[in-house]
């Protein structure tokens, strides 16, 4: 008997042993960013992040005081995101993570900046899954969009002060078209007091959802807000649709009119090229909300064979832009940034930038412009990992910044505490 | 690789030669061993106390032990279950005869005893790392086979909800199509969701095999971290087991199970219908919404599940003969069956539904053939074929939006469109698969066993969707062929000890169509077919020893492989993009046990079972994103490494009284040092969202006798799972909050009453989380709370 009892001791100091030697080395580096007293305005910057496996975890929050140097690694450090995909957006100093769900609601997490310099979780709210939101007025706008079987599109406004859905209704995506086709949005923008939403056009039907046989124009659809009543749908064909799936591409100078850019890189069945126009930039004028005839940048030509994947504006008509010169994405697709200025039609090769720029295909999600006419923080994943590179769309210069350590840029943002 | 098992073969040969080859010069000792009434005893050891060799007895109950030396004394010594022990001492001459009476043991026929030499401890006492699931005990419980596996070491069953909800089994770290289940040796890969762990009630086993890392050829799949085998009754008289068990959640299960044999002609029938439903309307903790704005109107509220209803109604048909000259067993039978889950929510308790449901169905044909000593004496052949005809369907047709109080929008009303909760959808698909499954095993003397098996498996599965009928892509069929070959061969020179070498040869075809538009036009299709063919090679050995009476060594090793799916070779070409250069994934299982049994008097019994294993995993198949960024697409990406310890302890006193601890620690890393030439920050990193110690206690105390011919078993059982983290632990800021699975403690009570003495009656209560815990497996989906359940049967 005493040996059972002897056993049953050795089991139990075993099993309590286990126990107590798993590793516990939380540590934080968010408490030693304290900055200023209780009265200044404290800020940060905030760089979400997943890890490089991006395996079941989305991102986490980094929040940094300095983004021009140094580094800032992934582990013990950050605010966990949960699921799989989020997508993230500021606006009236609020952070607003939203899960991507695959079509279930989630909820969505609001962050703000507390004068110590750390992020602070708000009331979240549940709201559905969507592909396309933007900022509008005092609040954000959210469209779920179907790609095949249901034709409409639910869209939601969310108010920025009260943090929840305030009016909602939908539209439909085939009646939109007007083409026997689908409209899928890329995005939306606020061009004055009206809300601006480029779409492009698609099939939606299984073993050709992302097929078309209109891939050589440009529509925006142009929303009354808040009524969001369709005042007109407007079109160009002097390139193809405007921005992408999850990217839009349409912006707002300081003028109030509008510039988008066009990759022009619409492929077919058998993945072919079917957009025959030039990938450029096109205007849209602030007054008439029409496309301006007059003006396109055929961004093809001046390049010689790059065609612009992404844009971000940085002010007084500079765009920083990413370029790409194979349109099939071929393994000899080379990667460059360029500072357009869309009113004199001139650019420049960003020098600085390291030679191989590998395109994770998140780091683009959000990237942040200081909006005067210069500086663009944007996150560039190369060979060496992921940086923060500090680009001036004036010198056309990029200069390296902070580090991310193990893990992936995919978007930045920044909140004051005021 | 090839060079191995050459040297294997080899190896075998000489043994054969070696052990024919002095046969002249000596005596054999045969004869007849047999029960009270001249009954044969099949299966028994005859053992030479001297020297271990011995002789198991054939269907007849004849034996045989060549190679014992003329003219000298040895001591024959036979133990089996139910018997007493029989030892004599003799002289053997040229061809000494030993007919061998065995008296039948009333007196000692005792829980220890059989616990110590039943059927189960047979399979144990192979040198695989095995834990064996005797059903039979928990007959008189209210469960499902998933929640049975539940309790063994090195097991954890996780799941959504409560009765049907899906089930994740984790074995030793692996889960999912890593470890494979079976049904008398018949994969049941593809059976659809209308029969499974979590609907097949615990009586239609009579015992699980848990096969843990190393899989004996026997069971022919491609696991990768080990396989899970039910073994049904085998009926060989006349029987009827009834039961019915009502409890909270408003939960009914019923089952019948009827045998009649025909002893005269060898005609036996089987019919099996069970059947379980319930609301699931258990309360949780959630956040409720305004389902018009959205904000959180109610934070932590309890709330009842509204939309969890579960019900599936099956039925398994036998008749064959048992018995025969040309068949030990053959039997046609059907399995019918359907069931229907409401789902309550995805992946979160955010999302949450109020119309979305599931139904499934099986009618399945089968067929089973078993004969021992076909031709030859020691030839054993089993056969088992079936075809499942049944299918699988998702309904979301309700364009309604819920929150947890049930308010709802209904944007059919609202806008006149139709829609879905989730994804508009009446999907439906077919399986059509069916398997032959074959294990011819030679017995050559005693001391040598050939297996050879072959397991065939096809698998065409169709879909279609009655809202959508042009959908063309779901409408093609993949088509999967796979086919596994099996060769052991066991050595067994005496009682102390045994060894396997076996080899695997996988054979996988899978054709696939694509479809696309070759003109860019409006619906314009073409296909374009793919097919992919794979072999592969594994092997592995495993060795036993009894280095004591009660204390046995085994060790093995197996190099196992779980070949690339169809999806992730091609994609769903929808979310999914396909990459047909997968290679399978891998991984070298090591095992070593030690078991223990030491008897402390006449009363007491304690069994010791503790295994180390170490497996090593490359070439993990696992998402990543696309160049294209719009689809995901699969590749070989990750390695693993686990180092772990489990055991378990039993202590039984008389029959009347056993308690056991069992538990699992395990060191799951990730080894992949790199991704996309970057240094990864996770390079041994604990792999998340996996529980890597946890354990369950379990007290059982019978009193005997308390009127007459009868018997009431009290039982507790606590089960407990460390906290582990949802995603990994070294990522993010733990003061910031990482997401965890937090511990969990749960305490069960049973108490039984039996009586009656040829037909007995059974009365069980149990109670569930009788502290009411907030428990989940999956993150933040919680299980039932408190729970009671009572459950009547009849059965002789």
């Amino acid at each position: 008997m005493s040996r059972i009892i002897k056993s049953l001791l050795v089991l139990s100091l075993t099993t309590g042993f286990i126990a107590c030697s798993s590793d516990d080395n939380s540590s934080s580096d968010g408490d030693n960013n304290t900055g200023g007293n209780e009265t200044e305005n404290v800020e940060r910057y905030v760089i979400a992040a997943s890890s490089l496996e991006h395996e079941g975890v989305a991102d986490y929050l980094l929040t940094v005081e300095d983004i021009e140097s140094g580094s800032v690694n992934l582990s013990n450090n950050g605010i966990e995101q949960d699921g799989a995909y989020r997508y993230y957006l500021t606006t009236k100093n609020k952070f607003y993570s939203l899960l991507y769900g695959q079509g279930n609601p989630g909820a969505v997490t609001v962050y703000t900046l507390n004068n110590k310099g750390k992020l602070v979780k708000g009331n979240d709210f549940v709201t559905e899954t969507v592909q396309v939101y933007g900022a509008m007025n005092n609040d954000f706008v959210m469209w779920k969009v179907p790609r095949s079987g249901v034709e409409i599109a639910p869209w939601y406004i969310v108010n920025t002060d009260s943090d929840h859905i305030v009016s909602q209704g939908i539209i439909n995506t085939v009646e939109l078209a007007n083409n026997g086709e689908r409209a899928h949005f890329s995005g939306l923008t606020q061009i004055g007091n009206k809300l601006l939403a480029p779409y492009f056009s698609m099939r939606g039907i299984s073993g050709d959802v992302w097929g078309t046989s209109f891939a050589n124009t440009a529509w925006v659809a142009v929303y009354d807000y808040p009524s969001m009543n369709l005042d007109k749908v407007i079109t160009s064909d002097k390139s193809s649709y405007i921005g992408a799936y999850f990217k839009n591409g349409l912006f707002q100078d300081e003028k109030g009119d509008g510039y988008a850019f066009s990759s022009a890189n619409v492929l077919g069945g058998k993945g072919e090229l079917i957009s025959t126009n030039p990938s450029g930039i096109l205007k849209i004028d602030g007054k008439t909300l029409e496309f301006d005839d007059k003006y396109f940048w055929d961004i093809e030509k001046a390049t010689s064979g790059y065609f612009v994947s992404g844009l971000v504006y940085a002010g007084k008509g500079k765009f920083i832009a990413r370029l790409e010169n194979d349109k099939l994405n071929n393994s000899s697709n080379v990667i460059k940034y360029a500072s357009l200025d869309v009113y004199t039609k001139t650019y420049k090769w960003i020098e600085g930038l390291p030679e191989t720029i590998k395109d994770l295909g998140f780091s683009d999600k959000s990237n942040l412009s200081l909006m005067d006419g210069k500086t663009v923080y944007v996150g560039v994943t190369t060979d060496q990992g992921s940086f923060v590179y500090k680009m001036d769309a004036e010198t056309a210069t990029a200069t390296k910044g902070i580090k991310l350590e193990g893990g992936t840029i995919t978007a930045i943002s920044k909140l004051s505490s005021k | 690789m090839k060079m191995r098992i050459l040297i294997q073969y080899l190896a075998v040969f000489f043994l054969f030669i070696s052990s024919t080859a002095f046969a002249q010069e000596t005596a054999i000792l045969r004869g007849i061993v047999q029960g009270s009434e001249s009954e044969p005893i099949i299966g028994a050891s005859v053992v030479i106390k001297e020297n271990n060799k011995f002789g198991q007895t054939n269907s007849k109950g004849n034996y045989e032990i060549p190679h014992l030396k003329k003219g000298q004394a040895y001591t024959v010594y036979v133990s089996y279950i139910g018997y007493r022990d029989y030892q004599k001492e003799i002289q053997v001459s040229d061809n000494t005869i030993l007919n061998i009476p065995l008296i039948p043991d009333n007196y000692n026929l005792s829980e220890v005893n059989i616990l110590a030499k039943s059927k189960n401890q047979q399979i144990k006492e192979k040198a695989y790392n095995v834990s064996v699931l005797d059903a039979v005990k928990l007959h008189s419980r209210a469960m499902d086979i998933g929640h049975a596996i539940d309790k063994t070491s090195g097991v954890r069953v996780r799941e959504d909800g409560g009765v049907g909800s899906t089930m994740n089994v984790s074995l030793n770290g692996y889960s999912g199509n890593q470890i494979k289940f079976f049904i008398d040796g018949i994969p049941m890969d593809n059976f659809g969701s209308a029969f499974q762990l979590n609907n097949i009630p615990i009586n239609l086993a009579n015992r699980i095999e848990i096969y843990k890392g190393v899989v004996p050829v026997g069971l022919g799949s491609d696991a990768l971290g080990g396989a899970i085998n039910i073994i049904t009754n085998t009926y060989d008289k006349t029987s009827l087991d009834m039961s019915y068990s009502y409890g909270s959640f408003n939960t009914h299960r019923s089952n019948v199970n009827f045998v009649y044999v025909d002893e005269k002609t060898g005609f036996y029938t089987q019919l099996n219908a069970y059947q379980n439903y319930s609301d699931n309307d258990y309360k949780v903790r959630v956040n409720v919404n305004d389902i018009h704005t959205g904000t959180i109107v109610g934070r932590n509220k309890k709330v009842k599940r509204f939309h969890d209803k579960y019900h599936n109604e099956n039925f398994v048909g036998q008749i064959g003969l048992v018995n025969k000259s040309f068949a030990d067993r053959i039997a046609i039978g059907i399995t019918l069956g359907q069931n229907y889950k409401e789902i309550q929510t995805g992946a979160r308790m955010e999302s949450v539904f109020g119309n979305l449901h599931q139904r499934g169905d099986i009618v399945m044909p089968t067929l089973m053939y078993e004969k021992k000593n076909l031709f030859i004496e020691g030839l054993d052949v089993r056969l088992n074929a079936n075809y499942n005809l049944g299918s699988d369907q998702v309904i979301d047709t309700v364009y309604r939006r819920y929150n947890w109080v049930q308010d709802y929008i209904d944007y059919e009303e609202l806008y006149g469109k139709k829609g879905g909760e989730r994804n508009r959808t009446m999907y439906k698909f077919k399986n059509n698969n069916g398997m032959v499954a074959t294990v011819i095993n030679y017995k050559l003397g005693d001391k040598h066993n050939f297996s050879f098996s072959n397991t065939i498996n096809f698998f065409k599965r169709k879909g279609e969707d009655e809202l959508n009928p042009d959908d063309i892509i779901k409408n093609k069929p993949s088509e999967v062929l796979k086919n596994i070959n099996g060769l052991s061969y066991q050595f067994t020179p005496n009682t102390k000890w045994s060894i396997t070498a076996f080899g695997k040869y996988y054979y996988q075809r899978i054709n696939y169509t694509d479809s696309y538009n070759p003109t860019g036009k409006w619906g314009d299709t073409a296909y374009k077919g793919y097919s992919a063919d794979h072999n592969y090679f594994g092997y592995g050995i495993t060795g036993s020893i009894f280095v004591l009476d009660n204390l046995q060594i085994k060790s093995s090793f197996e190099k196992s492989i779980r070949l690339p799916s169809s999806v992730e070779l091609f994609g769903d070409k929808v979310n999914i993009a396909g990459n047909n250069k997968l290679n399978p994934e891998v991984s070298n299982n090591y095992n070593l046990g030690v078991n223990y049994s030491p008897q402390l008097g006449k009363n007491h019994l304690i069994s010791i079972d503790l295994n180390g294993f170490f497996r090593d995993s490359e070439d993990f198949i696992r998402p990543e994103l696309s160049t294209h960024k719009t689809h995901q697409t699969y590749g070989n990406l990750a390695s693993s490494q686990n180092t772990g310890i489990e055991g378990e302890i039993r202590y039984y006193f008389k029959n009347n009284f056993n308690i056991g601890v069992n538990g699992t620690y395990q060191n799951l890393i990730n080894k992949t040092k790199t991704i996309a030439n970057l240094a990864s920050n996770l390079y041994k990193d604990r792999l998340p969202n996996i529980p890597y110690l946890y354990g369950n206690v379990d007290a059982n105390y019978t009193f005997n006798k308390i009127f007459k011919e009868d018997n009431l078993s009290l039982g507790y059982a606590m089960m407990y799972i460390k906290e582990f983290y949802l995603y990994w632990p070294s990522l993010g800021s733990k003061s910031d909050g990482k997401f965890t699975i937090p511990d969990q403690i749960t305490h069960d009570f049973v108490a039984t009453y039996t009586f009656g003495k040829e037909q007995k009656f059974q009365f069980t209560l149990e109670c569930r989380n009788m502290f009411d815990k907030v428990v989940y497996d999956n993150f933040s989906l919680q299980k039932p709370g408190r729970s009671f359940i009572g459950k009547f049967r009849y059965f002789f």
